[in-house]
């Protein structure tokens, strides 16, 4: 403690200018707790802060690791710089967003963002879960992103992850995510102008939203996107997974690997115009359509080993391409 | 007793119309949370719900604090009791220890939701003694998902009791059950079996293993249709692993049922799908009357003292 009476305002003054590189922006790690409380100096785990959008503005550097130090609510976030937002299994770490989206990442064009077990919840009338504008990469891992609500006519409300980039090449990593009980998409890829994007989707299940996983580039320009499912769920949806991409202005492939769509109520797998699909060792099942392929000359293609069978109306409308083989 | 915002609020008749415009002001701020805590240490009293305040008890959440939609979170280790649910909500443990709701009798969690109401529970350890009724009841509702889950130990030989999961709603649902542990139940591990007259939807089993009932997985519409996906799953050690009853679609893929009585029971004209499984040491392996168990060619299914009843139709390829 520093008596005021000591110090002289001028003195006081310095003091503070000199600390303040290391109050705003400075720590490589930072704590929040329902404990906590956001005040400066906070983010050691015996003085922790409370929201992680108070850490991310005031506290982390960029680069820097928000950890979670015991289960509440966190509150939603906007992210601007790199940045790693981490739970590994203390409890739930929540993030609600009763309107608008829960977390939001506009980051710079090197910047990578991670996400770890989160658990964002859109209460039924939040606008998405995650929205990721920009930025070199993205990680989900161990979330879950559920009851976000659609609004009539616009593809960019009702996501539980909401892909949107403009420009730029950036990675992204979704993995072991439940992704469900969205007005809209689990997860959309839903890009403009001319980015460059690879993607893996693992160990992700995707439930009773309107489309599992869809994947929308009508919308870029120019550009390319190459997307890998494996061993994941898109079921009980309208649509399963939804590819719809032109060739000509932005590439556009997606593989779909060890991985099921079923009871859907309109299609397990969609395709039109012309994308690449590469479908190999999935289960189609118990949806109104199995494979609706809408591309001609045919760029959905079939490895021989899928089980596309039980389908209401049919199992696959408009023949799969068999050029390609394992090998 | 006064509710007042879903709070009870113990109000003495004679100051009650002094306080009027009070509680009316303080009204809001009693409004229904979209999020509440229970804890072990926790105490049901109005005002409960926050990590500093935790709540008690999972029923007087649902009652008293909690907004449709919302979401129950579990902050430590401790038994949270049985809870009856009629709206939208989450129950959600995410790994702070065993989230305990032990039923001795009755039903450990019941779901009478309504028509557009989706309902999550994940990380419980539902258990019944060996003497309560049922695990997780859905009767309404228009989705169900049961993750990290434990359903064990739950009394009785008829339908409508000694199951983990029972899933038996009139409308039209999706229900999502993922990595969950089902064993030791006196009926099934989980029982699908929409009434007569429902407009059932398809339901997902992905990463279960169903251990020690009667019925492993048993999806048993009263008529009418039901479908079933199953993947990644193991039914062991019970009567039956998987038995479909006519009406019924089940997709199995890349699961295991051994060293059950019978492997896989397709009951008369149900539809079963079968690719990339493993059928071993059952007595049968699969049972069969009509000609409607579709092998995809890639099964093992040997080691049983009888492998295959009747032929398996083998129309279906991979494609």
């Amino acid at each position: 403690m520093i008596k005021p009476s000591l110090l002289g305002a001028t003195t006081l003054a310095s003091l503070f200018l000199a600390l303040s590189p290391v109050m705003a922006g400075g720590a490589n790690r930072a704590w929040v707790s329902g404990h906590g409380s956001d005040a400066a100096g906070c983010g050691a785990p015996s003085n922790p802060c409370r929201t992680l959008q108070y850490v991310h503005d005031n506290v982390i550097a960029a680069g820097g690791e928000i950890d979670i130090l015991d289960p509440a609510g966190y509150g939603a976030v906007t992210i601007n710089k790199a940045l790693s937002i981490v739970n590994d299994g203390v409890g739930t770490a929540g993030v609600q967003a009763a309107s608008g989206a829960a977390i939001t990442i506009n980051a710079g064009a090197g910047d990578v963002v991670a996400l770890r077990g989160l658990n964002i919840d859109g209460l039924g009338t939040g606008t998405n879960g995650i929205v990721f504008n920009s930025g070199g990469g993205l990680t989900i891992v161990n979330c879950v992103v559920r009851h976000f609500a659609y609004a009539s006519g616009n593809f960019a409300t009702g996501d539980g992850i909401l892909i949107r980039p403009t420009s730029g090449s950036m990675s992204l990593l979704i993995s072991n995510v439940i992704a469900s009980d969205n007005g809209y998409a689990g997860v959309a890829y839903y890009p403009s102008g001319n980015p460059s994007v690879t993607g893996e989707i693992d160990h992700v299940t995707a439930v009773n939203n309107q489309i599992g996983l869809t994947f929308d580039s009508v919308n870029a320009s120019s550009g390319s996107a190459a997307f890998a499912v494996s061993d994941s769920v898109a079921s009980n949806n309208a649509g399963g997974i939804n590819v719809d991409g032109v060739a000509a202005s932005a590439a556009l492939t997606v593989s779909v690997d060890k991985s099921s769509m079923s009871g859907n109520s309109d299609y397990g797998l969609a395709a039109q115009d012309t994308p690449n699909v590469l479908l190999g060792r999935s289960v189609l099942v118990s949806n109104r359509y199995g494979v609706q392929n809408f591309t001609s000359p045919s760029t959905v293609y079939t490895y021989g080993d899928n089980r596309i069978n039980g389908n209401a109306i049919m199992d696959v409308s408009g023949a799969l391409n068999t050029a390609d083989k394992p090998q | 007793m006064l509710a007042l915002g879903g709070n009870h609020l113990t109000i003495r008749p004679y100051f009650f119309a002094a306080f009027v415009p009070f509680l009316l002001a303080l009204s809001p701020a009693h409004a229904l949370s979209n999020r509440a805590w229970v804890s072990g240490h926790g105490s049901d009293s109005a005002g409960c719900g926050s990590p500093g305040a935790p709540c008690r008890t999972l029923q007087y959440v649902h009652d008293n604090v909690i907004a449709a939609g919302g979401e129950i979170d579990i902050l430590d280790p401790a038994g949270y009791g049985a809870v009856t649910i009629s709206k939208a909500v989450s129950i959600v443990n995410d790994g702070v220890g065993a989230a305990g709701v032990q039923a001795a009798s009755g039903n450990a969690i019941t779901i009478n939701a309504g028509a557009s109401d989706v309902v999550t529970l994940r990380g419980l350890d539902i258990d019944g003694l060996g003497t309560g009724d049922n695990g997780i009841v859905f009767n309404s509702g228009a989705g169900l998902t049961v993750v990290n889950c434990v359903v064990r130990h739950f009394a009785g030989g008829g339908q409508t009791t000694g199951n983990g999961i029972l899933i038996q709603p009139s409308g039209a649902i999706g229900f999502l059950i993922s990595n969950v542990v089902a064993s030791d139940n006196g009926w099934t591990g989980i029982y699908y079996g929409p009434p007569s007259g429902s407009s059932a939807r398809a339901g997902v089993i992905d990463r279960v293993t169903a251990v020690n009932n009667s019925k492993g997985i048993w999806v048993a519409p009263l008529s009418g249709a039901a479908t079933v996906a199953l993947s990644n799953s193991v039914m062991n050690n019970n009567g039956v692993g998987i038995e479909a009853t006519p009406g019924s679609t089940v997709s199995i893929d890349s699961s295991t049922m051994s060293n059950n009585d019978i492997g896989l029971d397709a009951y008369g004209s149900a539809i079963v799908l079968l690719g990339r499984s493993a059928i071993t040491a059952n007595n049968a392996g699969i049972q069969n009357t009509a000609n409607t168990v579709y092998t995809y060619g890639d099964n093992r299914i040997n080691g049983n003292s009888t492998d295959i009843a009747n032929a398996l139709n083998t129309t279906d390829k991979p494609q």
